[in-house]
């Protein structure tokens, strides 16, 4: 499985629990869980593309009174991705905390 | 706790000095601020509408609204019938026709989608109804003008340069693509020339 960078690691950890959201609901959590740091809806919408194109995140198009919406929902690999990018994380920060010991 | 919304500020201060009004005025939805006046809209029947509309009332009520919603100084009633017939003005179209001057913010981003490939528009269109959700959600909260123009104008600018960072790296990906299959061929091409 091929390791997502930070930014597609954070973007599929807010659709980890398995819910639809819309790309302005993603946007929002994600200044919520990071503490008030924002993400743009470029970086927001290219990042899910290139998830998209990896088959990690199906993608649901819809429309409104002000435009198109679409929705993101995690699939299969991309559960199998996040949980290698948590492993990952995991032993880094492991790393990180016995350097610090020592 | 999160802050309470410019309106719901409103609510609550009428609210406070009058229970009845500010349950009234908790039904009513907040339109568009123009020129200093704050368009609501309730749905509701004549008693709700003459609640309003009392001389002592709607003192009340614009003291509060001068109080928490910045640029609005006075409000302005629109009464829907429960029992039938549409808004005297639709609250959407009345707040479509007035933000065109905030909207017109997102012009560099309408204008900017037509030098987009089709991923790039694509992506361009979803962050367009985005932008204008926030505007709606805004101008709900109380915002002013200026305040709702430099959050576009910063918003539009930060989604493009993603979008363009994006393309450029995916140009050069190609670019790699395209030298890598030209040393295959070369090299298939000589190996043919090698054999014969």
């Amino acid at each position: 499985v091929n390791r997502p960078s930070l930014k597609e690691f954070e973007l599929l950890a807010l659709l980890g629990d398995g819910r639809e959201r819309a790309g302005r609901e993603v946007a929002k959590l994600y200044e919520k869980e990071n503490g008030g740091r924002t993400i743009s809806y470029g970086t927001l919408y290219t990042t899910f593309r290139r998830l998209h194109k990896a088959g990690w995140v199906a993608v649901r198009d819809d429309q409104d009174r002000d435009g198109r919406v679409r929705y993101f929902r995690l699939l299969g690999a991309g559960m199998m991705a996040l949980d290698e990018a948590r492993r990952h994380h995991a032993r880094l920060a492991v790393f990180g905390l016995r350097r610090a010991g020592s | 706790m999160r802050t309470p919304s410019g309106w719901q500020r409103v609510v609550e201060g009428v609210m406070a000095r009058r229970a009845l009004l500010g349950c009234v005025l908790q039904y009513a939805t907040p339109v568009v601020i123009r020129e200093g006046v704050l368009t609501i809209a309730v749905e509701g029947n004549h008693f709700h509408e003459q609640l309003l509309n009392d001389r002592t009332n709607r003192d009340l009520i614009n003291q509060v609204l001068a109080e928490h919603l910045p640029g609005a100084r006075r409000f302005d009633l629109r009464v829907a019938s429960p029992t039938g017939g549409d808004w005297p003005i639709n609250p959407a179209d009345l707040s479509m026709g007035n933000l065109g001057k905030q909207r017109g913010t997102l012009r560099l981003l309408r204008a900017f989608r037509w030098f987009c490939g089709p991923s790039g528009r694509e992506i361009v269109e979803l962050a367009i109804g985005d932008l204008l959700r926030d505007l709606t959600e805004m101008q709900h909260e109380g915002r002013g003008v200026l305040f709702i123009r430099l959050v576009l104008f910063w918003r539009t600018i930060t989604t493009i340069l993603p979008i363009v960072s994006d393309g450029l790296a995916r140009a050069v990906a190609s670019i790699a693509l395209l030298d890598g299959l030209a040393r295959a061929v070369a090299k298939i091409v000589r190996v043919a020339l090698r054999e014969r």
